[in-house]
């Protein structure tokens, strides 16, 4: 306890009244006693805030570590492994950079399976979003029944994948295909769709047509959501419909078409299944795709770490192509509503 | 309060899910091998026999009684069987073993495994455990065709064995007997001239101007069927695809002059009468190969290569006409013939690398997996393997089931010719890598030589690629 002389602050003024650390107690002969006050302990609560955001995080926990366990977590072991040799059986040995150095510097397959690629990135894209906007704008028709139409575009997209490869094989057939004979009623010789290392990938393309439903819902939703008053003013204004879709439409879809562009080049960049089903390899390696050489690396030869390689070498691509369509959004992008 | 019940509830959810996600089901346990005996050591046998497989319960049963039986009561063990889609079989065993999970017990294939022969148990050390111990035990040498154990046994580095076969395939030439007298032809041939002296009498006509009345009789088509397989057409002209160098490093040998003559042999001897006929011919191979019809099954082809596979097809499809096989022809006389395998091997895990147990628990497992495995060379389980279309391997029950049957007899003399792919490391699936190039071949997108170099330059690609880490 401390003892001071306050007589002469009789007259001083209270400018600052503060919750009391320290009690004082004057005594009878003019001193102070000043005794300390332990600080009560505050009581910690729970802000509501606070509360709604523990339970968000405890509904997203399961999906979380969902994310972890087999994404994130293999995403780094595969970038381990990109630096060693692994096939599978025995432990890993640390190669260093030989495998990346291998895969830029002699790799002739993974080049020509990364060429193939490129043309499924930038002309399956290109198709799948072209296709997409036709068949919207069909489906957008104020026509009756259109709901029954707009099911039948939708519908290929619930035929399993595999069912879909094994059908389209068949309807690509040189000798007995749907398609060579329908040509072949216009006199069209024998077209050798899959067989045809020029015309394979070509194919493979145009069949993303039969799948054109899901990007076509896309587009449908994106038009139905421009406001009918565009359209009202360009009429009175003498303006005909094609001039309509380039100046009203097409622009104020483009938020629609660059979602779709970013899915579309990553899905494209991994596209792999329809090929193993339907032409393997293709005649000289021609549907010889980026994923399906890191299937063979990981499955048929066994190098897991030249595979992990191929797959970071890829993500590096995908990133690259990605960013430069996310940066270059903002010069076609235009959202309603945005000066 | 309340909050703390919703907290509580969301964490106790959470952990459920989890606990119950990562148990598999008891149903599911039954069902690949019966009753479970949750007291015993599980050793989990991995076959091609997959639920819904006409065997499926035939191995199940053959499974059972050796979890019945005596010894495996003595050793606290039972077997769990896990049948596989054979197509996705050698992917889903490979990536057991690499998650190191690997099966007790598991048919394997030479050129598809990635395994160290480390990794495997050592056959002959069980067996001369077996007969140090005075317990009843099976010799290899005795029971196999010493062409399967020369290709199949995976010796180590002190001559023991790490594996056994388990069937014997062989190719063989299916002919149609009644077409073949049709055609006037009574010797069977032997040589590759011979053979196509015999095909220039089987020739493709339309019957009755009918095209889906389909075609008679088919030369000789080195494409149809297993034809389509380069190396044993290469085989059998004396041709071997692989050396090494002073480095000990593969090196693929497909530009040889004489296996390319050889090979373009073959794909100008298939006989065709006129275009017309090749074009009606191919309709026909379309149609019914469209339609689910085994070309040869269809009693319209004069003759094909294939293995035993084919002959249950024709059980099966309780055919009309009278067919035979004999031998694959060779190039002449004096080159001996040589049969492709692709025989399946069973192999056995060395318990010994499974980290966390007990070394007890180690030899328990490792004993329980080589009774298992002597138990399936059993007569009675050679004859349930049998009736299942495998053609066995264990040479010492023959005369009780491949000798009463005619073509098993007549496709059991190719078994001394068999030869296995040669596993290369650095190109475990060269036999399928080359299949491209090949069908080029046949599609007539390709000469034979032009083929043939890139399929050496992909080989040698893919070795260059293997050795160039820090591997070698």
């Amino acid at each position: 306890m401390k003892q001071f002389d306050l007589t002469e602050f009789d007259d001083a003024e209270l400018i600052e009244e503060k919750t009391p650390i320290e009690n004082e107690s004057l005594n009878s002969d003019g001193s102070m006693t000043i005794e300390k006050v332990k600080k009560p302990k505050k009581k910690r609560r729970i802000t509501r805030r606070q509360r709604e955001g523990l339970i968000a995080y405890a509904f997203a926990s399961l999906w979380l570590v969902g994310l972890f366990a087999f994404t994130l977590f293999p995403l780094l072991l595969s970038f381990f492994f990109s630096f060693t040799d692994y096939n599978l059986v025995d432990a890993p040995t640390w190669a260093g950079l030989s495998n990346y150095i291998y895969l830029l510097t002699q790799d002739t397959m993974f080049w020509k399976s990364l060429g193939n690629t490129m043309f499924q990135v930038v002309f399956g894209t290109i198709f799948s979003i072209v296709m997409g906007i036709l068949v919207a704008c069909i489906l957008n028709k104020p026509i009756k029944g259109m709901g029954i139409w707009r099911t039948i575009f939708y519908l290929p997209n619930v035929v399993s994948s595999v069912a879909m490869a094994l059908l389209w094989t068949w309807m690509f057939n040189k000798n007995y295909g749907l398609i060579n004979e329908f040509l072949g009623l216009f006199g069209i010789p024998e077209i050798d769709w899959l067989g045809d290392e020029n015309l394979v990938k070509i194919s493979l393309i145009l069949m993303g047509a039969w799948g054109s439903g899901v990007s076509a819902l896309f587009f449908l939703g994106a038009m139905k959501n421009i406001p009918k008053h565009l359209y009202e003013a360009a009429d009175i204004a003498g303006v005909n419909k094609t001039r309509q879709f380039y100046t009203i439409t097409l622009p104020l879809i483009t938020p629609t078409i660059f979602f779709l562009l970013v899915t579309s080049i990553i899905g494209n960049f991994q596209y792999f299944m329809m090929a193993y089903i339907m032409v393997g390899r293709g005649t000289n390696y021609s549907a010889y795709y980026l994923a399906y050489y890191l299937y063979d690396k990981t499955f048929s030869d066994r190098q897991l770490g030249y595979a992990s390689a191929i797959s970071r070498i890829m993500f590096i691509i995908v990133i690259i192509i990605v960013g430069i369509v996310v940066k270059t959004s903002k010069k076609w992008v235009y959202y309603l509503g945005e000066e | 309060m309340k909050s703390k019940k919703s907290y509580l509830f969301y964490i106790l959810s959470f952990i459920s899910l989890t606990i119950a996600s990562c148990s598999p089901p008891l149903w599911f346990l039954k069902d690949q091998g019966g009753t479970t005996y949750t007291d015993r050591q599980q050793l989990v046998f991995t076959h091609m026999w997959q639920r819904g497989n006409a065997d499926y319960e035939m191995i199940n049963d053959m499974i059972e009684k050796f979890n019945e039986s005596e010894i495996a009561e003595e050793l606290n063990v039972y077997v769990r069987g896990n049948g596989i889609n054979f197509w996705d079989y050698w992917e889903k065993v490979n990536l057991s073993i690499s998650g190191g999970n690997a099966p007790d017990i598991f048919l394997h294939a030479v050129s598809s495994t990635p395994l160290r022969l480390s990794h495997l148990l050592d056959l002959t050390e069980m067996y001369e455990d077996d007969v140090a111990n005075g317990r009843e035990t099976l010799d290899a040498n005795e029971m196999f065709f010493e062409s399967q154990i020369n290709d199949i046994a995976r010796y180590d580095e002190n001559n023991h064995m790490r594996a056994w076969p388990f069937s014997a395939t062989v190719r063989a030439v299916y002919y149609n007997k009644d077409l073949f007298e049709a055609a006037g032809i009574e010797e069977l041939p032997t040589t590759w001239s011979e053979m196509e002296e015999i095909s220039k009498k089987l020739t493709t006509y339309k019957v009755d101007g009918d095209p889906s009345s389909g075609y008679e009789i088919v030369g000789w088509d080195p494409f149809m069927a297993e034809g389509q397989y380069i190396h044993q057409r290469g085989w059998l002209s004396g041709h071997e695809f692989w050396s090494y160098d002073s480095n000990g490093r593969p090196v693929p040998n497909f530009t040889d002059p004489e296996f390319i003559e050889n090979i373009e042999y073959l794909v100008n001897s298939y006989v065709r009468k006129d275009e017309e006929s090749e074009d009606l011919l191919e309709d026909w191979s379309a149609d019914i190969s469209q339609r689910g019809i085994d070309a040869f099954v269809s009693g319209k082809l004069g003759m094909v290569v294939n293995n035993e596979g084919l002959y249950l097809t024709l059980r099966e499809a309780n055919v009309d006409f009278d067919y035979g096989v004999f031998l694959l022809p060779t190039v002449d006389e004096d080159t001996p013939t040589v049969n492709w395998s692709s025989s399946y091997s069973i192999e056995l895990y060395n318990n010994d690398l499974r980290a966390g147990l007990s070394d007890e628990i180690k030899e328990q497992r490792n004993r329980g997996a080589w009774e298992f495995l002597k138990y399936l060379y059993s007569e009675e389980c050679q004859g349930t393997i049998y009736e299942s279309g495998f053609m066995i391997a264990n040479t010492q029950y023959y005369d009780e089931y491949v000798y009463q049957d005619p073509i098993f007899t007549e496709l059991s003399k190719a078994i001394e010719s068999t030869k296995e792919a040669e596993y290369i490391e650095a190109v475990p699936n060269w036999t399928s890598d080359i299949q491209t190039y090949v069908n080029n071949i046949y599609s007539d997108k390709m000469t034979v030589q032009e083929a043939m170099e890139s399929i050496e330059a992909l080989l040698n690609d893919k070795i260059e690629q293997y050795y160039f880490s820090s591997r070698n």
